[in-house]
């Protein structure tokens, strides 16, 4: 059985299949066979060994060599001359094995060549990989700047008696639970349950008072971090404590902040206090109210980051909206001068005409990042190391485990990965666009070219792995800016729908129209943000309405889309989409209804009813505690 | 007298396809023929040999193919191709174009010359 399985492993693949075994690749046996005296044999097997050619040929030369032996022992030559007519054994080797190569067939030739590239070439490439991977995975980012101080500086520099944010602690751990939900909005005065409402409001009295007192404050004073500050683990007792010391990773990938749906969720207590103020008779309480809101709103605006600007523009908007319901339903409610200075008030919201995006708290947070993912050749550059990719895809899991597919695929996003200095400008390449989109009016934009260009990013893998930090953690910041221009658009109808009541009050009817307004009660008319043209204003049943053409960009007379899409024509659509919706007739294209977006008068509340998920939601304020 | 190895190099290939051109013929064979057909001028090293019958075998000058022996053993047999036939008449034209310069210049006495040309008109 083993001499076959010799003799096999000494047959050509070829005779195999042809079925037989012939052992023809054994040199032994065929010097053997030939019985040759020494020292012949020994000559054969060092000239055959030395050729380097494939078995095949070795038999070959072999067995010509062996028979030329032969055919000289046969003519009566001896074996030592023989042996020394044939020559240099290593010199002759040498020969047939260049001459015997050149005999092979020209695919063999080609294949064994194609071959040997192909090696060399994965030779080189896995050299110049093991190289880059030794950069990749030796790589040490070297943070220098910390930017959670940076951030905290303003904050930390207030006096403590400017700081709001402790008042806003004490007085939000003093509130009372909420009474229970048995509506699917909070009922308003007059209403089923409204007298549950003004229990709670009178019972929380002080502490609305000191929320009201806080808003008045120069600063917040919310001191960020990773975690919690000792201070306010009794307010969040489930969220972790502030890690210490505040010096270790992307603090500002990391950082929390809490505080801001805190905020966000005292609106509707300030809201539910104006309009107990305003059933009440009392104007100064529902303005200072409402001037808290504002101010709260200013506060939040304070850090910088693109999510203070959603939650600011939620207060502003409710701020503004609660002005409006107030004028509609209680029109005497202020004086002249108390409208005045409202709308004063709110024409330097947020410091100006339109809120604009705080974009540099995004540029610090991505600066933070960069520079705990790339090396630092201190001039502003390097590149992507092991850590930063972790970082990138991981984000802050520090425990997750090295994905042996993603080692070896490390180093090759570390050489495709464009340098932290390209990266940056990258970066500040589409923060330039988001801002450049965000200088335009809403009637001048189409598709924000910073959404297509990220898309495109990616959309393509090369240019993924290029710009990894981009792809998967650049937010978007273009919806923002929308939403600016839609809060603007409705604080510019409450400033427009205060100039009419003062107008009304002065001449003892609606102007004809809004540039009767112009300048004793209003600077200038403000546009229609939709297409560009003044606000519109028409009279109905004698009442002013004011309105913008909204989202078919289609003026419909100030009517609203039909029931149940009465309040959805404030959905603002890039041009380019808009142009593909049908003018004048649309039902729905893409969520565009085809009506008004009526500022003036607001809507009418939507009716009691019994709590859902959405009532649930919205009633009142909620806290996140327990 | 044997040749000095340079010329051998240019001699030796054009006196196998010559040996050749007649009939095949395996190895020892070859080489013995050059050695006694030229009085020993021509008489190159065994191991010489194999590596120069390969490298016409590479060119398609010569063919090669094993065969029984008289002696019952395989042996192979080397024959010129039409290549190597046509390499063979140009070679001869060449060489003859060398003795005729080399006699020119006196370096081969006339008679050698005659002789190639009576040759050549056979």
């Amino acid at each position: 059985m083993t001499a076959v399985l010799v003799r096999l492993c000494r047959t050509p693949i070829r005779d195999v299949v042809r079925g037989r075994i012939t052992g023809r690749l054994d040199l032994e046996a065929m010097i053997a066979a030939a019985e040759l005296p020494d020292p012949l044999p020994q000559l054969v097997r060092d000239v055959t060994r030395r050729t380097r050619l494939n078995r095949l040929e070795k038999v070959a030369v072999a067995e010509e060599l062996a028979g030329h032996f032969r055919d000289g022992l046969n003519q009566g030559d001896s074996p030592d001359g023989l042996a020394r007519d044939f020559g240099d054994p290593v010199q002759a080797a040498r020969l047939i094995g260049r001459a015997k190569r050149r005999n092979r067939p020209l695919v063999y030739r080609a294949t064994v060549r194609s071959m040997q590239a192909a090696c060399g070439l994965i030779g080189v490439v896995l050299l110049v990989y093991g190289m880059a991977a030794i950069r990749f995975f030796a790589g040490t980012p070297n943070p220098s700047v910390n930017y959670l101080q940076l951030v905290n500086a303003e904050t930390l520099a207030a006096p403590l008696a400017d700081r709001a944010w402790p008042e806003y602690r004490v007085a939000i751990l003093s509130l009372e639970r909420p009474p229970e939900r048995k509506y699917r909005r909070t009922p308003r005065p007059g209403e089923p349950g409204w007298e549950v409402v003004e229990a709670y409001l009178v019972a929380n009295r002080s502490a609305i008072e000191r929320i009201r007192a806080a808003a008045a404050l120069p600063v917040l004073g919310y001191e960020m971090g990773v975690g919690i500050a000792s201070e306010d683990i009794e307010l969040w007792p489930r969220r972790p404590g502030m890690v210490q010391p505040a010096t270790t990773g992307p603090m500002l990938f990391r950082m929390t902040m809490p505080h801001l749906s805190e905020m966000r969720n005292l609106g509707p207590l300030m809201v539910d206090d104006a309009r107990r103020a305003a059933f009440r008779g009392e104007p100064e309480t529902a303005l200072a109210n409402i001037e808290a809101l504002l101010s709260m709103a200013e506060q939040v605006l304070e850090s910088g980051f693109v999510i203070n600007d959603y939650v600011a523009l939620s207060m502003f908007t409710r701020a503004v909206m609660t002005v409006s319901e107030l004028l509609r339903d209680y029109p005497g409610l202020f004086s002249n001068e108390q409208l005045t200075a409202l709308a004063h008030r709110l024409g330097g919201t947020a410091g100006g005409a339109v809120v604009r995006l705080s974009i540099e708290g995004e540029r610090s947070t991505f600066a933070d990042l960069v520079q705990h993912a790339y090396t630092d050749n201190g001039r502003g550059d390097g590149y992507l190391t092991w850590d930063g990719l972790k970082l990138c895809l991981f984000g802050l899991d520090a425990t997750t485990l090295p994905d042996p597919v993603l080692m070896a695929a490390g180093p090759a996003v570390g050489v495709l990965g464009v340098s932290r200095a390209e990266l940056v400008d990258k970066y500040d390449q589409l923060l330039a666009m988001v801002q450049a989109d965000a200088m335009l009016p809403l009637w001048k934009r189409g598709k924000p070219p910073v959404e297509a260009e990220i898309e495109r990013i990616k959309s393509s893998l090369t240019e993924s792995v290029r710009f990894l930090p981009i792809a998967l953690l650049m937010p978007s910041m273009s919806k923002l800016s929308v939403s600016a221009e839609l809060f603007t658009q409705r604080r510019d109808a409450t400033l427009v729908a205060i100039a009419l009541q003062l107008y009304r009050r002065r001449h003892g009817e609606w102007p004809s129209e809004l540039a009767d307004l112009v300048p004793l009660f209003l600077p200038r008319v403000p546009p229609d943000r939709f297409d560009g043209g003044p606000l519109k204003y028409i009279l109905r049943d004698g009442e002013p309405v004011l309105y913008v053409v909204g989202t078919d960009r289609d003026d419909d007379q100030g009517r609203t889309p039909p029931p149940p899409n009465a309040n959805k024509a404030s959905f603002w659509l890039p041009l380019e989409e808009f142009e593909q919706v049908v003018h004048g007739n649309v039902v729905l294209y893409r969520g565009v209804h085809d009506g008004d977006w009526v500022l003036w008068p607001p809507a009418t509340p939507w009716p009691l009813g019994p709590p859902d998920k959405v009532g649930q939601r919205i009633y009142m304020f909620h806290l996140n505690r327990p | 007298m044997r040749v000095e190895r340079e010329l051998m190099r240019g001699a030796g290939p054009v006196a196998v396809l010559k040996l050749l051109e007649s009939a095949e013929m395996y190895g020892y064979e070859l080489v013995s023929a050059l050695g006694e057909r030229t009085d020993g001028v021509l008489a190159m090293g065994h191991s010489t040999l194999y590596p120069l019958l390969y490298n016409l075998e590479a060119k398609k000058l010569i063919s090669s193919r094993w065969r029984r022996a008289e002696t019952n053993r395989r042996r192979r047999y080397y024959a010129l191709t039409d290549r190597g036939r046509k390499r063979l008449a140009a070679e001869r034209g060449q060489w003859k174009s060398l003795v005729r310069a080399l006699t020119q210049i006196g370096v081969l006495p006339e008679t050698s010359t005659a002789s190639l040309f009576v040759e050549s008109a056979q």
